[in-house]
């Protein structure tokens, strides 16, 4: 058989390069200025769209999904060719997925400034565009798939298997937690409520970090690195034991995202052993990408990509050492709801794949454009300034985390709580929340040299867009191995089978975790004052929802002596059944709302919502005035009811047709109510809906005690 | 109240234990796997990264300006 000639598409890579250096600088600017927001209100602008709560969710989905979503698009369109020395088995499906990709991120930076948001952390894009990332995800697969079917190469490299699992797991995540029911094009409510939803959406969080900014950058390390230190990985036999035990344990850790919550106690103690479990994979994987440096550790002294490599390999064991430790309930009971997550994420975020995309721009483009780095010394100075930075940001947020925390739980000699001005606890870390946006800006400086280096280059360089290769055809190899009885090659020689393998073993840990939470829907003991929300109070839910209150505010006391006396009953599961979706929060930088029900006269909640530092001096939430002026639309309400019918919450048959009287009469109340108060609004705004759901959130137990279960 | 409610699903007990046995077989089938493969093949799969078929020169070494 003879040797075959073909080029690899570097345009595509090139592409993918583009969008993950320009939308990387837009998502760590948005950062940025959520940054500043947390101590400085005044940069929320009193306007909608540069608002803390909706800008949060756009950094989130930026970095994540713009950033390395495109950096990860990048490297796989690299690797994958070469790996399997074959063309991508489709340039029009490459430019399908590129285009479309950035479609999505288009439409998300539109939509979740504007409010249009399901309120699910990292999931946050509504319904038409959950379906257009379906869609160009399937492209991605099938342009994986058609390329290792046309492979020249026998044996799939670890890297592909790990792109695999990625996409496999990926959408069956993004699937099952976009199970939702459409109102209007740019509404829907999910299928789960309350503690299923819950459930679904950190099984869908905690495997978004797994398999969305994990396994394709394992890949892409088991790639790479021995690329830039120019020698195979440490051990191969590991980074299969890596890969199985990797995907396998992943997917049962979710529930370590709601300890101390109303999921049921069993859910949470599995999500605690899976994570501590997980230590193992992910260090040997880390070790096996830090050993591959053995022998070469002169050369990292000197080249900048190795230098980046070794800090982003280092950061994953860090965060996935640290991950596990906050799976312990005792260490959670501290850490979650503060800065600690924060510090955490960002270790994560932008030490492994911030660093790690760095190192693999400083190798690539060069290669791209077929010309040295334009300044090695200059890559230096990123390096530098990125790590301090990562330091900078990070420190602080753990010694934020710790202090809040450890205040929200002091108690006097006489058993009161030392603090129970929630704001105290704010106010006493902003001194930290400064340093961290110094960390987050010497981290951007950081990218900016990077860009102005690689700009640099190209502009020094030629694009080799078509580069040749040349490898014997597959059938060559196919006869010496039949011999072989090596049944794991036998594996990698069907890649079918191998994504059915893989589907099954990352499906195993998602069935046995939901079919038992799912029954307990039947079993649930149902809470008999708790009722579904009237047509204004779920108008306001929506506001909430929209808004992106959950950024800064849980809905979720947990039992602990400290927090039920500070915000009163601890959170039951039936207490939720009719929230779609529920509303937990993951953050706590203001106070839990969950029985914020009746605390306040609603004269209070009007004057904090226009201007919060009028009911909190010193109070660093953002002004929300334009909900003053904004009218809810009472033409979907009815539609809304029918939804929530379809979704199984008991609204009397035929009730939608009641439903804009019944929410005119309510509106009416509070706007007589705040007229005592000197107050005078129109009854069909938004900010009088926001207040009948603040008014009744947590009320429905403290109406009838004794229906508890 | 959340031991009544697993109690009220038959052969909730059962689940934990699959769990456990899923993982272990899974693993110890990758593990035996693993130790039967042959070095030289182990050898040769490590080094695809480094073998890339591309026929392009690479004008560089090392290092920049």
């Amino acid at each position: 058989m003879g040797v075959e000639t073909f080029q690899y598409d570097n345009r595509i890579v090139r592409d993918f390069g583009i969008a993950t250096v320009v939308w990387g600088a837009v998502g760590m600017l948005v950062g940025l200025l959520a940054a500043f927001q947390l101590y400085l209100p005044e940069l929320n602008f009193g306007f909608g769209p540069t608002t803390f709560s909706r800008i949060r969710p756009l950094h989130t989905n930026a970095v994540i999904f713009a950033f390395v979503g495109n950096g990860m698009f990048m490297a796989i369109y690299y690797s994958l060719q070469r790996l399997l020395k074959a063309r991508m088995f489709s340039d029009l499906l490459s430019k399908i997925n590129f285009w479309g990709w950035q479609l999505i991120i288009l439409s998300a930076a539109v939509t979740l400034p504007l409010g249009i948001s399901m309120s699910k952390e990292y999931a946050e894009l509504e319904w038409p565009i959950d379906i257009a990332i379906a869609v160009v995800w399937v492209i991605f697969g099938i342009n994986m798939f058609g390329t290792i079917l046309r492979r020249r190469e026998r044996h799939m490299y670890v890297a592909v298997w790990f792109y695999i699992a990625t996409f496999v797991t990926v959408a069956l995540l993004h699937v099952v937690n976009s199970f939702e029911l459409p109102v209007t094009f740019v509404k829907s409510y999910p299928f789960y409520a309350g503690v299923q939803d819950a459930l679904v959406q950190w099984w869908y969080g905690h495997n978004a970090v797994a398999f969305f900014l994990t396994t394709p950058y394992l890949g892409m390390m088991y790639y790479y690195m021995p690329k830039a230190a120019n020698r195979p990985v440490f051990s191969y036999r590991l980074s299969i034991v890596h890969f199985w035990a990797l995907i396998f344990i992943y997917i049962w850790a979710g529930p370590h995202h709601l300890l101390y919550t109303s999921l049921p106690d069993w859910a949470q103690s599995l999500g605690t052993v899976f994570s501590i479990m997980l230590i193992a994979p992910s260090w040997g994987g880390m070790l096996n990408g830090l050993l591959t440096l053995r022998g070469a550790w002169d050369k990292v002294r000197d080249d900048p990509v190795l230098k980046f490599m070794v800090v982003a390999v280092t950061a994953y064991g860090m965060a996935t050492f640290e991950g596990p430790m906050l799976s312990i309930k005792s260490v959670n009971a501290i850490s979650h709801y503060t800065d600690w997550t924060i510090a955490h994420v960002h270790v994560g975020a932008l030490g492994w794949n911030g660093f790690l995309t760095f190192g693999i721009l400083y190798w690539l483009v060069p290669r791209l454009y077929n010309v040295q780095l334009y300044s090695k010394k200059l890559a230096g100075y990123h390096f530098w300034i990125g790590f301090l930075g990562i330091l900078v940001y990070a420190l602080p947020m753990y010694f934020a985390g710790i202090t809040q925390s450890l205040m929200w739980k002091q108690f006097t000699p006489e058993g009161f709580l030392q603090y129970p001005n929630f704001l105290e606890t704010v106010l006493q870390i902003v001194p930290m929340y400064i340093i961290r946006s110094v960390g987050g800006t010497m981290y951007f400086i950081g990218v900016i040299i990077m860009i102005i280096n690689l700009l640099l280059t190209v502009l020094h360089g030629k694009f080799v867009a078509e580069e040749a290769a040349e490898a014997p055809a597959l059938e060559k190899h196919a006869m010496h191995d039949g011999k072989d009885p090596y049944k794991h090659r036998a594996l990698e020689r069907k890649p079918v089978l191998f994504l059915v393998l893989t589907f099954i073993a990352i499906a195993a840990g998602g069935i046995i975790e939901f079919i038992p939470t799912f029954l307990i829907k039947s079993n649930i003991p149902t809470i008999a004052s708790v009722k579904p929300y009237t047509p204004l109070e779920l108008e306001g839910r929506d506001i909430y929802v929209g808004e992106g209150c959950y950024n800064c505010h849980s809905q979720m006391v947990r039992p602990f002596r400290s927090e039920t006396e500070r915000y009163g009953e601890y959170s039951k599961s039936g207490e939720f059944v009719y929230d779609h979706p529920f509303q937990w929060g993951s953050k706590r930088t203001g106070p839990d709302l969950h029985r914020v029900g009746g605390k306040y006269p609603d004269a209070w909640h009007y004057n904090h919502m226009i201007d919060p530092k009028l009911m909190s001096p010193g109070s660093l939430m953002p002004p929300y005035p334009w909900l003053a002026e904004e009218f809810v639309d009472a033409e979907v309400t009815p539609r809304k009811i029918r939804a929530m019918q379809t979704l199984g919450v008991p609204y009397p048959e035929g009730y939608d047709q009641q439903a804009v009287a019944d929410m005119e009469t309510q509106a009416n109340d509070i706007v007589s109510r705040l007229g005592e108060s000197g107050i005078s609004i129109d009854s069909r705004t938004k900010l009088v809906a926001l207040i009948a759901y603040l008014q009744r959130l947590g009320t429905d137990i403290k109406a009838n005690p004794a229906a508890q279960n | 109240m959340y031991k009544e409610i697993l109690q009220s699903i038959e052969g909730i007990e059962i689940f934990p234990i699959i769990s456990l046995f899923l993982f272990l077989s899974a693993f110890a089938l990758v593990i035996i796997m693993v130790a039967r493969m042959d070095k030289k093949s182990v050898a040769e799969y490590s080094r695809l990264p480094l073998e890339d078929g591309s026929t392009k020169r690479e004008p560089f070494s090392d290092g920049g300006h």
